[in-house]
């Protein structure tokens, strides 16, 4: 069923059709959200509020086939309002403590090249957190559900040509850091 | 073509976006241009292990949905939704109309709304199914939605099959396990009325307390379930040390003890599985706070660590199976998952497991599988139902699978119904005392 089919589903009271709608979007919204606040475990918090309000705010939804955009935009409100309360708190990006996003539970018996795995992805990911937001965007909607360029591009507004360049590009940063050693990663800000 | 060029249409070949043209094109400029091979090949690795860094997010974002539908979900499916279908219905309703969730969001995301007469110093954070009110000087009990919050003096209960955490404005988290009623009396004082409760106690220079019948427990950080049976009660300690009082006597119950307290006399309860066995229920809450829940990892991890290494994404059968019951839970939330949506081989491998090794008190795991979409998942649970009841209600293995899942349904719902009048045979079910349950199930 198309996502139009399942809005105008819920909208005549079958609210167990929202269900679909959720699993459908919950990894594009949880890529926004992650994108934009560049933290899993807050990321998490806010897609979930947000497909909550996205089912309570259904009914002012105008093109019920344009609901993928429609909820990824309320999860960038979300967002924003969080991103300008921690501004408020006065508590700065690089105050916060790493992605709880990026760590994996301690196992009683890693062995050591396990362990260095496990560094090796978390360094990756506090990368990723710390790209442009246009590329981080693009990175996110890709790693995290199997979008294509057409997808992303759709959603983000942009052409399927930036979306690649943005891809390409952020993919050369990515290897440019990691590769500059690790002493400067563990020195930045 | 220049190397720029080619750079672009490598990160779109290894995104599956090439076409055939741009294809050969990029393969004619990496026949003869050893640096573009050489980055092909890095970003190739790099691919896989953004890939592996975006596993854990992956299911974090499965385990959302899981989460989120789980708020919208009617009661869970049970032997009591036949005849309350329709309050199902409206409650559903008045979940979309009174937004309960908007009182949910954290301070993050918005600060709850209040009557200024009740303050609230907790919430509900997560329940399996409806759970109930009592307001301060209230006879009447009425449904309190995921978010609500809990005030001072206020009591909530729990009928059978529910579970919940309430989830203390001081950081505690106490968990209500099924038919339990539980007084509020501050953020760090509560009273147990019958049933049993998990309390995770944040660090505070005021003591936490919990009182049942004359026992009291007092603590300051720790980790402890208490029950309450008729004649009984019983103190398992997870963490850190409690002091179990009863006004003549005193006992300091430290971590790892399990003691029975009765007639003013504390005995301890042997054997190395009491307190595994006392704290089982709380998989089913933990199951729900999704796999970034360093509780549930740490859970997982120690179950693994019983068997030595591993980790249930890799399923493996034979460790799995090492595992004994204890992985039913885990295995039978995997099944009815969108986790496991698109991976047939590794579902009924799941449902093959949890067959083999489930025990009398998985018997109503086995009986939610039976309404499984998938005929295989059915026919399994309805293998394990008959090796551990010796009933099929008239509908075999065979017939769970050949048949649809609404075929199966009158019987799925004659096995709820068979649960629910045999489950005192069963000492140790998943719902570990039918002893002596409170005066809960009445409203429900």
């Amino acid at each position: 069923m198309t996502d139009g089919q399942l809005v105008r589903e819920v909208l005549s009271g079958r609210v167990g059709s929202y269900d679909p709608l959720v699993r459908r979007w919950a990894a594009r919204v949880l890529a926004v959200c992650h994108a934009r606040v560049g933290r899993g475990d807050i990321a998490e918090d806010l897609a979930q509020e947000t497909l909550l309000r996205g089912l309570r705010a259904l009914p002012t939804l105008n093109n019920a086939e344009r609901f993928g955009p429609w909820l990824c935009g309320i999860a960038v409100r979300a967002c924003l309002d969080w991103l300008k309360a921690a501004a408020r708190t006065e508590v700065t990006m690089s105050a916060l403590p790493a992605s709880r996003s990026a760590e994996l539970a301690p196992g009683k018996a890693d062995a050591a090249a396990e362990s260095e795995r496990r560094d090796e992805i978390r360094q990756l990911m506090a990368e990723v957190e710390r790209l442009p937001l246009p590329h981080r965007q693009v990175l996110m909607q890709f790693y995290y559900d199997d979008c294509t360029y057409k997808q992303i591009a759709g959603q983000l507004g942009v052409s399927a040509a930036t979306v690649n360049l943005r891809l390409t590009q952020a993919r050369q940063m990515l290897r440019r850091r990691l590769t500059a050693g690790k002493g400067s990663l563990v020195n930045r800000e | 073509m220049q190397c720029e060029d080619a750079i672009n249409l490598i990160s779109a070949r290894i995104d599956g976006e090439l076409s055939a043209d741009d294809r050969s094109l990029l393969e004619a400029h990496l026949s003869e241009c050893a640096n573009c091979r050489a980055m092909a090949e890095a970003m190739q690795l790099q691919d896989a292990q953004l890939v592996r860094a975006f596993a854990t997010r992956r299911k974090a974002a499965a385990e959302l949905a899981d989460r989120v539908t789980m708020q919208l979900a009617p009661p869970r499916r049970s032997w009591w939704v036949p005849v309350t279908t329709s309050a199902a219905a409206g409650f559903l309703l008045a979940v979309l109309l009174f937004r309960p969730w908007e009182k949910a969001a954290g301070p993050s995301i918005g600060m709850p709304i209040a009557p200024a007469s009740v303050v609230p110093i907790g919430r509900l954070d997560i329940a399996t199914g409806p759970v109930e009110m009592r307001a301060p000087g209230s006879r009447q009990w009425e449904r309190m939605a995921t978010g609500a919050p809990i005030t001072f003096g206020c009591s909530v209960r729990t009928g059978p099959n529910v579970r919940c955490e309430l989830a203390m404005d001081d950081g505690s988290e106490v968990r209500i396990d099924e038919e339990t009623e539980l007084a509020v009396r501050d953020r760090r004082d509560f009273d147990l009325a019958g049933g049993q409760v998990f309390s995770c106690v944040a660090k505070n220079p005021q003591p936490f307390r919990l009182a049942a019948a004359d026992a009291t427990v007092t603590a300051l950080v720790t980790r402890f379930d208490i029950r309450r049976r008729s004649d009984q009660v019983i103190l398992a300690v997870l963490d850190g040390s409690t002091r179990l009082a009863d006004g003549r006597a005193a006992q300091v119950v430290n971590a790892g003890q399990v003691v029975s307290f009765a007639d003013g006399k504390i005995t301890p309860v042997e054997g190395s599985s009491a307190l595994d066995q006392a704290t089982r229920w709380i998989d089913d809450i933990l199951v729900l706070k999704g796999r970034d829940n360093p509780e549930l990892n740490r859970r997982i991890d120690d179950l693994f660590a019983q068997i030595g290494e591993g980790k249930m994404i890799f399923l493996r059968e034979g460790e799995l199976k090492a595992l004994g019951d204890r992985c039913v839970i885990p295995l039978t939330r995997y099944i009815q998952s969108e986790r496991s949506a698109n991976d047939e081989t590794k579902r009924h491998e799941a449902a093959r497991i949890v067959t083999d090794v489930a025990q009398p008190w998985c018997i109503p795991y086995l009986i939610q599988l039976l309404d499984d979409g998938d005929g295989e998942v059915r026919a399994s649970a309805a293998a394990g139902l008959l090796r551990l009841t010796g009933h099929d209600l008239g509908r075999s293995p065979q017939q769970w699978h050949d048949q649809s899942r609404e075929a199966g349904h009158a019987t799925f719902v004659a096995w709820q119904q068979w649960w629910n009048a045999n489950k005192n045979s069963y000492p140790g079910a998943a719902t570990p005392e039918v002893s002596s349950p409170p005066s809960t199930n009445s409203a429900l």
